[in-house]
């Protein structure tokens, strides 16, 4: 018999191990979005199909402001730090290598290095100052903090995007009598639209997701759907939760798979 | 052809770093590249072809010096405000545009209108036979087919200029032959001048109206293929282009006496010790006995189909190869081992002052 080659996957033990793993990754999502249809109060007991949970959360007006106040936070978010984003992906790769390249790397990723936690009390300490100084107190405090730490998440598929560019196409476009405004216009910007999209996404779902700067962050009244649906859990558990649950769970999911196609390499 | 200056390099220095570990890429060029030639730029990799031609384009400001186009300095003109186009080695086609929107490309940036960007457009693919694939995107095409949209995207403008970056090797020999012919009849129907870079020997000299050849940042010799092959200035240039026999000679009167003993008739020179080249082609056989022949020892036969190559060594040790053309029967009669008497003729000798 032919000796076969060291395959990882024939290991004694191989599938066993994978499917443990998938099932401690999904099995808890899938059973939340199954009693999401149940039709009786429980998290825990079946007790038949049911969307009444999903009407439920959908007529609570709490649920709906909460949902309105997420999106709108997790776009203007999205579109300021992809903006800002773009920009310091560009600086830091459309130019000669520099000293402390490394340096402004980390600085510009600092929000996935520093605990949240420190960022979040370190943020309301700062706001409340600029607070007590001017007086405001709207949603802008919330949007500057998700600004701020969805820029690496919108950073990185962007620097990638350009750093996998060749940057003969520039040349090429100034040698065919591009201005670098035109060069920037007509060559470089529609190679690197997939790479903003995806940066945006990524900062959207990111924003989306956010617990903790916000609870730190957030005034009264500017629940978002988390910090909504933290509040709800330590009163009482109903299945509208897991309704809520599911239908962000589909949105970031959709968004997701967006990203997946629009930073897949093609050819 | 006219003799007036497209581009013209006056004292050229690049230097790359600073201080002490500074690479001078480029050390004084000066050269004088006439309207409507096809120029070559040769030497091997990092001999400073491609930074010149880049200096041309202003991709690259020069440390030194001043590059003159039709006159005019345009030694710290952008890119985009110089009328000179290239065609880049990686062809640096725009992806996510067709063929013809690459084509028009540059006659757009111009600000030219539609219509005559739509017309010059169609004339330039008929020009490199791409009419079909106006719509496609350029992933879509063969490396010969992106070469061609690469050519009519630089020629669309219709540029003073034409600067090509080792265009042909990413090709296959079949298409680069097909290629160089092609080039060469794109430049005879436009009439542009064409500046070309390569470190293909073969290359320069089969479509070249002129050769610069370069190493270490410096123009060896400028010439004809011809002259450049018959009458190479130094070592570098008469190894490079093709190949030479070297034989170190001592000079008695108007004579030679090589290193073996045999003495022989060449161009007078200054110096008493020099080096004496000739093409392998240049050098003859003839059975031991002949008068006024080197002997020496045949060492290697190497078959060519169209021809043998002969290596031989002289009494001191000195390498020697003969290119013999393959007789149409048989073989010459040449064996390994044997002794024979070798001639050069005595025009193809040159002398090198070293």
């Amino acid at each position: 018999m032919a000796t076969k080659g060291f395959v990882i996957s024939r290991l004694p033990g191989f599938n066993p191990i994978a499917g443990l793993v998938f099932a401690g990754l999904y099995l808890p999502i899938i059973i939340l979005v199954i009693y999401s249809f149940n039709a009786g109060r429980s998290v825990a007991s079946w007790e038949g199909f049911s969307l009444q949970w999903y009407t439920v959360a959908w007529e609570n007006d709490a649920v709906k402001a909460a949902t309105v106040r997420s999106l709108y936070l997790a776009a203007s978010a999205a579109v300021i730090s992809t903006f800002l984003a773009t920009l310091a992906a560009l600086g830091t790769t459309r130019r000669k290598a520099f000293g402390g390249q490394t340096f402004i790397y980390v600085m510009i990723n600092q929000p996935l290095m520093v605990p949240e936690v420190v960022s979040a009390v370190a943020l309301l300490i700062f706001f409340a100052m600029i607070k007590q100084a001017t007086g405001y107190a709207g949603m802008g405090y919330l949007i500057a903090a998700h600004s701020a730490f969805c820029i690496p998440f919108a950073y990185l598929p962007i620097r990638a995007r350009l750093e996998g560019m060749d940057m003969t196409l520039e040349t090429a476009a100034s040698d065919l009598y591009a201005s670098t405004w035109q060069a920037f216009r007509f060559v470089t910007l529609p190679l690197l639209l997939p790479g903003i999209f995806a940066g945006m996404m990524l900062a959207f779902v990111t924003s989306l997701d956010d617990v903790v700067i916000t609870v730190f962050v957030k005034s009264a009244g500017q629940d978002t759907l988390p910090t909504y649906m933290l509040g709800q859990i330590r009163r009482q558990v109903t299945a509208e939760i897991n309704a809520i649950s599911t239908v962000l769970l589909a949105l970031t999911v959709l968004l997701l798979t967006l990203f997946v196609l629009l930073t897949r390499k093609k050819d | 052809m006219t003799d007036s200056i497209a581009v013209e390099a006056r004292h050229v220095v690049k230097a790359f770093g600073q201080g002490e570990t500074a690479v001078r890429a480029l050390d004084d060029v000066s050269v004088n590249i006439r309207t409507g030639e096809f120029f070559t730029l040769l030497g091997p990799s990092g001999c400073g072809k491609t930074t010149l031609l880049r200096l041309i384009a202003g991709f690259e400001m020069p440390s030194g010096g001043t590059i003159l186009l039709e006159g005019a300095d345009i030694t710290t003109l952008p890119p985009n405000k110089r009328p000179v186009n290239t065609v880049f080695q990686s062809y640096a086609l725009f992806p996510h545009l067709t063929v013809a929107q690459n084509v028009g490309f540059g006659l757009q940036m111009l600000g030219r209108p539609k219509a005559e960007v739509a017309a010059t457009t169609a004339r330039m693919l008929a020009l490199v036979k791409l009419e079909a694939l106006a719509n496609r995107k350029t992933s879509q095409l063969s490396g010969g087919q992106q070469q061609r949209v690469a050519l009519a995207r630089a020629l669309a403008p219709a540029p003073k200029v034409l600067l090509l970056d080792e265009p042909l090797s990413a090709l296959d020999l079949k298409l680069r032959k097909e290629m160089q012919i092609e080039l060469k009849r794109l430049q005879l129907e436009t009439g542009i001048t064409f500046i070309f870079v390569t470190h293909d020997q073969e290359e320069a000299l089969t479509m070249s109206d002129r050769i610069g050849v370069m190493s270490a940042g410096k123009l060896q010799q400028v010439g004809t293929p011809k002259e450049i092959y018959n009458n190479p200035v130094n070592r570098f240039v008469a190894s490079f282009i093709g190949e030479s026999n070297f034989l170190p000679a001592t000079r008695e009167g108007d004579r030679y006496r090589l290193d073996c003993g045999a003495t022989l008739a060449a161009p007078a020179a200054k110096s008493a010790r020099v080096t004496l080249t000739v093409r392998p082609e240049q050098v003859r056989l003839a059975p031991v006995g002949e008068a006024d022949a080197i002997p020496a020892t045949i060492t290697n036969l190497v078959y060519f189909g169209t021809d043998t190559h002969c290596h031989l060594s002289l009494s001191d040790g000195t390498e020697v190869v003969a290119r013999l053309q393959s007789p149409a029967t048989g073989d010459a009669g040449w064996g390994l081992g044997q002794a024979v008497a070798l001639r050069f003729v005595p025009e193809a000798i040159q002398v090198l002052e070293d």
